[in-house]
C-alpha cells in the first residue's frame, strides 16, 4: 500500500537547544519498521529526520493535495497534515499526545490517542511550558495493530 | 509812514471784531493809520456798526448787507484806502503785548531793506495744490500800488488760495515774498504766538463755521492747481488715482484697460441714445461714434464740470447725481457702466436693474479683485461670473485687449460683460464660498510654509481656520506670522486660530464640516500646496462629486503604484502618494482635499492621533453616492515632520484603538479584516470556512502567515503585520474567551458566524 507519513510538528518559533516538539510521536522508526514492504513517503520540512527512502520535503501544498489524494491513507501527527487531508477528503491516521483530538482532529480519522490523562490541561494555551513526554503516545505495535484492523493491509 | 489796515468782518462781533481792534487802538499809533472795517453779511444789530461808528477816525466802516467772501470784501477795502501801505489783516487775530505799532515796524522792515519786497508777512505756508510758498493771508503787508495792480482774485469764493495766488503772481512780476518773523504756531488756550511776532491768530474764526467750507476748500485747492500745479491737478482729478480724467486734447494709450473697454463698446454698441455711469471726464466720447446721444453721469461735481469744459456738445449731456437717484424716467439703447457697480455697496443688484432701462447693457469690473487692491474706493471685491447672472463674459487684460478668458485672479484685470434684450443666457451656480481647514501641532515652523502656500492660491479661499491642538501660541505678533497674516488680509482671506481641546485633529475637520461654506479644503500643517492647487480641486467640483484630491507627496519620495481602492488600504501606496497625469474615481482619500461639508461625519470616537479619520470621512461620502476623485497633476507636497502632528503620542494604544474602530467600520462597509497570526494547520482549518465568509462579506482582507493556503480564492491577502492591529481577534484566545469544547472548525464558524 501506499502510505504517507508526516512525521513532525513544526514550532511556531525557533526550538531551543535539544528541544523535542512535544507533539511529536517518539515512536516512528518501530512503526515504520512494522510497515515495511509498503511504500512509505515521507514528507516535510528540509531539516528533519529522514526516516524513509522516499521523501518530500518543502513540497508545495497543491502538490502534497496530489500527493494525498493518491496514497491509500497516511499517518500523522498532530501537524497541518490531517487539515491539509481533510481538505482532499482523505483519511488517515493521527497519533496524538498532548492535543485533544476531539477539538483539533477530524471524527473520519482514525484518531490514536493513549489516555485522556495525558492531555494537557490548558488546550488553547501556549506550548512553552508543554514538556515532551514519550508516555503520552501509543506504542508502534499498538498503532500497527490498529492500522491493519482500519486499512487491512496486507504485505 | 502811514497804513491802511482793511480788516474783513463777517459777524463775530463780540468774541473776534472787538478784542481784535481793541488790541489795535492798545497796541498801535493810531496817529499812523487808518483801520478800514469791511463789515460783510454781519447783522445790523450785532454791535459792529454802533462800535466802529462810535470809535470815529481813524476808524473806517464799509458796510456791505451781504457777505463778500475774503477776496471781495478785502478788494474793496483796499479800493477806498488812502495810504501807501496796506496790511490785511483778519478779525479772529489780537495783538499781544509790546510796544506800539511793533507788529507794523516789524512788517515793515522788509521793504526798508529791500525795495522789491511786494509783501510780508509772520507766518509762511506751503501750498500742495500749487506747490509753492505763500504768505498766510491773517495778517500781511503789501503796497497799494501793487496791489491795484493785482488785487485778490474774487474766483475764490468764501476764501483760501486767494492769498497763494496773490503771492505767486506777485513774483511773477518780479517781487519778492518775504517772511517778517518766525511764527512757528500758536497756543489756543492761552491766546499767545509761539513765535517772535507779537500777535495770536485763531485760525478760520469764521471760514470753518460755513456748511461747505470743506468742498469749498477743496475747489478752491482745484482751482489753485489747475492754475499752477497740472500734475496735482489730474492727481485729484482721478479721485487719487482712482480714475483715468482725459482732456479733449489728450489721448489714451493703446495698452490700457480702458482704452480696450472703450474700443469694446464703440464695436458693441446699440442705437444711438447712450448713458453711461460714472462717465468721468466723458472721454468715452473719443471712442464713440460722433451721431450718438449722449448722457454722461458721475457722483463726482468736479470732474462733470471738467467733463463739460472738455466734451460738451449739442447732443453731449452731462449729469452730476449719484446714480440712485439718477432720474431713470427715458429708456436707452446702451447703457454704459464701465469699473462702476463695485464702487456701489448694491453694485450687483444695481447692475441687474439697469436692465430694465435699456437693450444693451456694457459693464466692466475688476475680476476678482482682492479687497483693498485698487484702494478705498471699491466697496465690492472678488466679483467674477457668479455675482452677474445673465451677461455674456469676456476679460481685459492688464495691458489691455480683449482675453476669452481671465489669466489673473487678483482684480489687475477686468470682467467686461454684455446683456442683449432678448437674449438667453445659461444659468450659472452661484458664488462658492471655500473654507480651509488645516489641522496642526506643534509644528509652527513647517506650519508657516502652509499658510503661505494657502495666502499665494490662484483662488484664495475665502476663509482659514487653523485648529492649534498643541502649545496653542498667540502668533499675532510673531515674526513670521505677523507678515503672513498681513498677507492674508491683503488677500481678503479672513483667518482664525481656534484652539481645540487636545483631542485630535478630527475635532477640528469636525467643527469645519459643520459649518456653512460649499466647500471645505483640508490641509495638514506640514503640507504645501502648488498655488493652483485649489482652483484645480474646484474645478473637478461638478454635483455628483464629493471629495476631490490631488497627490499628496513627500518631494524627492513619490511612492509609485499606487491605489485608492478600499481593499488595498493594508498593502499599497495610496494612489495620492505620487504625482502624474491621471483623473481617477477612487473610494478614499488621504489628509489634504476639498469636500463638500455636511454630508459625512468625522469618526470622534477615534484616539488623539485620529488614524485614518480622513479615509473614513471620505469613504463616507463615497457611500452616499458621491464621487471621489484624484487628480494626481495636482501637486501637494508633504514635509514629513520626525515630530509634532500625530506624532506626537507615541502610544500603540492609540493606533491600535483607531484600527479597530476603521476595522468595524470596513465591516459596515463589507470588508471583512481578518488576521490568522497562527500555524499552517489553522491556516487549513480557516480554509473551510472561506467558502461562507465570502458569502457573507463583500472583501476578505485576509493578513496571513502562508498566503499560499488561499491562492485562488477570492480575498485579498496581506502580510500579517498589516492587519493585526485591525483584527487583533485570535482563535485560540476566543476559545478560551468562549471556554470551548468542540473541534476547531466549529470554533472557527462560531468566531466568524458562518
Amino acid at each position: 500500500m501506499k502510505v504517507v507519513i508526516s512525521p513532525y510538528s513544526q514550532k511556531l518559533r525557533p526550538p531551543k537547544e535539544k528541544e523535542v516538539n512535544p507533539k511529536n510521536y517518539p515512536y516512528w522508526k518501530e512503526l515504520i519498521e512494522l510497515l515495511k514492504g509498503h511504500e512509505i513517503i515521507q514528507v516535510g520540512v528540509n531539516g528533519e529526520q529522514r526516516l524513509v527512502q522516499d521523501t518530500r520535503f518543502n513540497w508545495p501544498l497543491k502538490d502534497l493535495k496530489k500527493l494525498i489524494s493518491e496514497c491509500d491513507f497516511w499517518i500523522s501527527v498532530d501537524n497541518f497534515f490531517p487539515h491539509l487531508a481533510y481538505h482532499v477528503n482523505k483519511r488517515g491516521v493521527v497519533l496524538w499526545g498532548p492535543s485533544d483530538p476531539q477539538l483539533f482532529g477530524y471524527p473520519t480519522n482514525v484518531n490514536i490517542l493513549k489516555d485522556k490523562s495525558y492531555l494537557r490541561p490548558d488546550q488553547y494555551g501556549i506550548w512553552e511550558s508543554i514538556e515532551f513526554d514519550p508516555n503520552r503516545f501509543v506504542k508502534a505495535e499498538e498503532v500497527y495493530k490498529i492500522v491493519n484492523k482500519e486499512f487491512n493491509m496486507t504485505k | 509812514m502811514k497804513y491802511s489796515i482793511i480788516i474783513g468782518v463777517y459777524g463775530h462781533f463780540l468774541d473776534l471784531t472787538k478784542p481784535c481792534i481793541e488790541s489795535i487802538i492798545k497796541y498801535t499809533d493810531l496817529l499812523t493809520c487808518e483801520i478800514i472795517i469791511v463789515a460783510n453779511g454781519c447783522k445790523e444789530n450785532d454791535g459792529t456798526r454802533a462800535y466802529v461808528e462810535k470809535l470815529g477816525p481813524p476808524f473806517r466802516l464799509l458796510w456791505f448787507d451781504e457777505p463778500l467772501g475774503y477776496a471781495k470784501a478785502n478788494n474793496a477795502g483796499v479800493a477806498i484806502a488812502k495810504y501807501e501801505k496796506i496790511v490785511l489783516l483778519n478779525n479772529d487775530t489780537v495783538l499781544l503785548d509790546q510796544q506800539k505799532n511793533r507788529w507794523l515796524d516789524q512788517l515793515e522792515e522788509p521793504f526798508l531793506k529791500d525795495p522789491m519786497v511786494g509783501i510780508s508777512g509772520p507766518l509762511l505756508g506751503h501750498s500742495e495744490p500749487a506747490n509753492h510758498d505763500f504768505l498766510v493771508f491773517f495778517c500781511v503787508m503789501t503796497t497799494k500800488e501793487l496791489f491795484d495792480k493785482l488785487k485778490l482774485n474774487e474766483d475764490y469764493g468764501v476764501g483760501a488760495g486767494e492769498d497763494t495766488e496773490y503771492c505767486i503772481e506777485l513774483e511773477k512780476l518780479g517781487y519778492k515774498v518775504a517772511r517778517c518773523a518766525e511764527i512757528t504756531g500758536s497756543d489756543n488756550t492761552n491766546k499767545l504766538v509761539i513765535g517772535d511776532f507779537p500777535i495770536f491768530h485763531a485760525g478760520e474764526g469764521t471760514l470753518k463755521e460755513l456748511p461747505n467750507w470743506k468742498s469749498s476748500f477743496d475747489e478752491n485747492s482745484l482751482k489753485l492747481a489747475k492754475k499752477y500745479n497740472k500734475g496735482w491737478y489730474n492727481f485729484k482729478l482721478s479721485n487719487d488715482f482712482e480714475r483715468a480724467v482725459l482732456g479733449k486734447e489728450d489721448n489714451l494709450p493703446e495698452n490700457t484697460r480702458e482704452h480696450a473697454r472703450y474700443t469694446f463698446a464703440a464695436n458693441n454698441l446699440v442705437g444711438k441714445k447712450v448713458l453711461e455711469f460714472g462717465c468721468s471726464s466723458g472721454y468715452a466720447l473719443k471712442f464713440l461714434p460722433k451721431d450718438i446721444d449722449y448722457t454722461g453721469v458721475d457722483y463726482d461735481e468736479t470732474i462733470i464740470k471738467f467733463a463739460k469744459e472738455n466734451f460738451d456738445g449739442p447732443r453731449t449731456h452731462f449729469i452730476h447725481c449719484d446714480a440712485h437717484s439718477f432720474d431713470f424716467s427715458s429708456h436707452y439703447d446702451t447703457i454704459i457702466a464701465f469699473e462702476f457697480i463695485e464702487h456701489i455697496d448694491d453694485g450687483k443688484e444695481f447692475a441687474q436693474k439697469l436692465k430694465q432701462h435699456c437693450d444693451n447693457l456694457l459693464i466692466t469690473t475688476p475680476f476678482r479683485e482682492t479687497p483693498g487692491f485698487w484702494g478705498k474706493h471699491h466697496k465690492l471685491h472678488n466679483l467674477s461670473e457668479k455675482d452677474f447672472p445673465d451677461f455674456d463674459y469676456k476679460y481685459v487684460g492688464e495691458y489691455g485687449g480683449i482675453l476669452d478668458k481671465p489669466t489673473r485672479f487678483d482684480g489687475q484685470q477686468l470682467m467686461i460683460m454684455r446683456w442683449e434684450k432678448g437674449k438667453e443666457y445659461p444659468k450659472i451656480e452661484p458664488s462658492t464660498r471655500v473654507l480651509c481647514s488645516i489641522a496642526t501641532k506643534d509644528r509652527y515652523d513647517i506650519l508657516s510654509s502652509c499658510l503661505v502656500s494657502v495666502a499665494l492660491q490662484t483662488r484664495v479661499p475665502d476663509e482659514v481656520i487653523i485648529y492649534d491642538d498643541g502649545e496653542q501660541k498667540d502668533l499675532r505678533e510673531d515674526p513670521i506670522y505677523r507678515h503672513i497674516f498681513r498677507l492674508f488680509d491683503r488677500k481678503g482671506i479672513k483667518w482664525s486660530f481656534a484652539w481645540t481641546p487636545k483631542k485630535g485633529q478630527h475635532y477640528g475637520h469636525d467643527s469645519s464640516n459643520k459649518s456653512d461654506f460649499d466647500y471645505v479644503w483640508r490641509l495638514d500643517d506640514d503640507e504645501v500646496a502648488e498655488p493652483d492647487v485649489l482652483e484645480k480641486l474646484l474645478a473637478h467640483m461638478t454635483k455628483d462629486v464629493g471629495a476631490v484630491a490631488g497627490a499628496v507627496f513627500e518631494p524627492g519620495n513619490p511612492q509609485y503604484g499606487g491605489s485608492n481602492k478600499l481593499v488595498d488600504i493594508f498593502h499599497k501606496p495610496n494612489l495620492q502618494w505620487a504625482p502624474g497625469n491621471e483623473v481617477v474615481e477612487v473610494e478614499h482619500l488621504y489628509s489634504s482635499f476639498l469636500y463638500r461639508p455636511r454630508i459625512a461625519q468625522y469618526t470622534l470616537e477615534l484616539s488623539p492621533v485620529a488614524h485614518r479619520e480622513e479615509t473614513m470621512f471620505s469613504h463616507e461620502l463615497f457611500k452616499k453616492g458621491y464621487k471621489l476623485i484624484v487628480d494626481t497633476s495636482i501637486k501637494t507636497y508633504h514635509f514629513r515632520q520626525a515630530t509634532g502632528g500625530i506624532r506626537s503620542h507615541n502610544s500603540e494604544f492609540f493606533y491600535e484603538n483607531d484600527e479597530r474602530i476603521f476595522a468595524k467600520k470596513l465591516e459596515d462597509w463589507g470588508y471583512k479584516v481578518i488576521s490568522l497570526d497562527t500555524g499552517l494547520g489553522d491556516h487549513l482549518v480557516f480554509l473551510n470556512i472561506l467558502p461562507d465568509l465570502i458569502k457573507k462579506y463583500k472583501h476578505i482582507i485576509l493578513g496571513c502567515c502562508y498566503p499560499n493556503v488561499f491562492q485562488g480564492h477570492d480575498v485579498t491577502i496581506v502580510p500579517m503585520a498589516a492587519t493585526k492591529k485591525s483584527a487583533p481577534e485570535h482563535i485560540y484566545k476566543w476559545c478560551i474567551d468562549n471556554n470551548w469544547k468542540t473541534s476547531i472548525l466549529n470554533a472557527y464558524k462560531a468566531m466568524y458566524g458562518v
